[in-house]
């Protein structure tokens, strides 16, 4: 196991002096507010490795998360990079469990996604509820009919901030792989301007 | 005299829990399962305390739970075993747990304060309301049905105790559960000790956030413990008080993962049952400590470690679990261990480098 996790936020945040802000302040609201104008492709973070029925007792209890904050790092190997808040409730267990899923939602998929962001005060395995979700054979949940579904170790961590990044080194993909020619029809779920879109919604009409 | 060490370290702390207790935490009928004699209680406490563990914690039980080998049914006494453990000892903070409706407070407070002057400021109480009801029928009492009272008579009782610890004058009291006249407390601890209490209804965890410094709560799903631990911290807050979280753990270490799992299901293959089943439902009957809807999960984890969380796994992934406890906000885990005596050197060699190595212990 290479994987290691950094003691703390203080050791990593050496390139910024002092550890606190730039000396040319931007304001917070002008940056959420920016940062809303840039489209994510939205997916959910699945951690934890239980089974489902009360079995493999040891194991940390499934929960997720919806996250736009996925990108690809490496091809050889196949690594992504997923930005998680410390202060959500996924991320003991993801660290707990060091395997994580990653799905890419179709437009149709929405519901899942609003589930997985705590919609109602849903927690853990409730927010699995009305959807296909599968175990695989490493302890990873992935919903089946996702435009992809990716299924990570934990490969590396590092804490800044509030937030963590959290390198996945993929162990196994579904969805794209099968229908690679294929699209689903519904296309991706996407995040904009604190609303879910899809592609339809800002180049269809005219 | 400084603060006692547990309220002013600022890592992880680690403890070990229910080594007074035969069985441990482990409901098994296992040959090796735990003896909880005074020989290996000694040998236990000066293996923590030379590996710089922060404390013990023991279970105050007076009947066991049944099944074929009465899991718990053998239990030392915790003010003298703390006494004791305190005398033979350097560092460590031993705890003492005490039913406040078995114990006069007056009595109480003399035998920590004595305690406080053995053990160099090192002790620690554990308050318990009362739960378990054939426990207080062997004892002759009555168990009240509701959380108010046993938490009402509880406050009353700790509140006669911390005044004895404080005031330095011989005092009256005048409650509803106690009448005194003319007590006082002396000796006096130089400190107040650190209390612990292990609340799972909303009446105890107030009580628990208005006088304890640490909570004492099972973790069985981390992303539920998150919103838990830090409505508790914010209830401790709200009263003026810093208040901690603490779980219990228990360890299955082994070189590969393939054996730890292996072991963990030798371990549930000599479940005594009917014992496991007796300590699920008279928790779920009588106590709020446990979370109801997950009874399938929460009795294997009842088999193997009394509800604990489980630290299964290399010494890599148990330390990464003890990681994950402490991003969920908690202040600390006990550790438990079917043969504590013969399975801790290997957590000591092999996982608490990892947990130095990054920065939590």
């Amino acid at each position: 196991m290479v994987a290691v996790m950094d003691a703390g936020a203080h050791a990593v945040v050496a390139d910024m002096p002092h550890g606190t802000s730039c000396a040319d302040k931007v304001d917070a609201a002008a940056f959420r507010q920016a940062m809303r104008q840039l489209a994510g492709g939205v997916c959910v973070i699945t951690a934890g490795s239980d089974d489902g029925a009360g079995g493999h007792a040891y194991a940390p209890q499934r929960t997720g998360l919806t996250a736009t904050s996925v990108v690809s790092l490496s091809v050889d190997p196949a690594e992504l990079v997923v930005s998680i808040n410390q202060a959500s409730s996924a991320w003991p267990v993801l660290l707990a469990a060091r395997r994580f899923g990653v799905n890419v939602l179709t437009a149709a998929q929405a519901a899942v996604a609003q589930r997985f962001s705590g919609a109602g005060g849903l927690r853990g395995a409730q927010r699995f509820a009305d959807a296909p979700w599968q175990r695989t054979d490493d302890g990873v949940w992935l919903l089946a009919g996702a435009l992809a579904g990716f299924a990570c170790t934990l490969e590396r961590t590092w804490l800044h901030r509030s937030h963590a990044l959290v390198v996945g080194r993929v162990i196994a993909i579904t969805g794209a792989v099968q229908a690679p020619t294929h699209p689903d029809p519904a296309g991706p779920l996407l995040y904009w301007q604190g609303d879910y879109a899809r592609l339809a919604d800002v180049s269809g009409s005219g | 005299m400084t603060k006692p060490s547990l309220l002013t370290h600022d890592r992880f702390l680690l403890g070990t829990f229910s080594s007074n207790c035969a069985g441990g935490m482990t409901v098994s009928k296992l040959p090796e399962r735990w003896v909880a004699n005074w020989d290996n209680n000694l040998k236990l406490a000066r293996l923590l305390d030379d590996a710089g563990i922060d404390f013990m914690l023991p279970i105050a039980r007076w009947i066991g739970y049944g099944g074929d080998t009465d899991f718990h049914g053998g239990v030392l006494e915790t003010i003298t075993w703390a006494t004791a453990l305190l005398a033979s000892t350097r560092n460590i903070t031993v705890f003492a747990t005490i039913h406040t409706v078995a114990n006069h407070p007056v009595v109480v407070a003399k035998q920590i304060a004595t305690m406080a002057q053995i053990g160099g400021g090192r002790v620690g109480l554990n308050i318990v309301a009362g739960w378990n009801k054939p426990e207080y029928e062997a004892l002759g009492l009555t168990l009240p049905e509701d959380h108010e009272t046993r938490y009402g008579y509880a406050q009353e009782w700790f509140d006669i105790v911390r005044k004895l610890w404080t005031s330095e004058d011989k005092f009256d009291w005048d409650g509803t559960y106690f009448k005194l006249h003319a007590t006082y407390g002396n000796p006096r601890p130089e400190s107040m000790p650190p209390i612990l209490n292990a609340a799972g209804s909303g009446q105890g965890r107030a009580f628990a956030s208005q006088n304890a410094n640490f909570l004492f709560t099972p973790a069985i799903d981390l992303a539920r413990s998150k919103d838990e631990v830090a409505e508790l911290k914010a209830m401790g807050e709200k009263n003026g008080r810093k208040v901690d979280v603490m779980t219990f753990s228990h360890v299955v270490c082994r070189p590969t993962e393939a054996e730890a799992k292996a072991r963990w299901q030798e371990i549930l293959d000599n479940a005594d049952w009917e014992a496991v089943d007796n300590l699920v439902r008279l928790q779920f009957a009588h106590a709020q400590s446990f979370p109801h809807d997950l009874l399938a999960l929460i009795r294997e984890r009842m088999a193997v470690g009394h509800g604990g969380f489980p630290l299964v796994g290399t010494p890599e992934q148990v330390a990464d679990s003890i990681c994950a406890l402490q991003s969920t906000g908690f202040r600390g885990t006990t550790l438990s261990f079917v043969d504590y005596v013969e399975e801790f050197p290997y957590f000591r060699d092999e996982v608490l480098p990892i947990l130095h190595a990054r920065g939590i212990r």
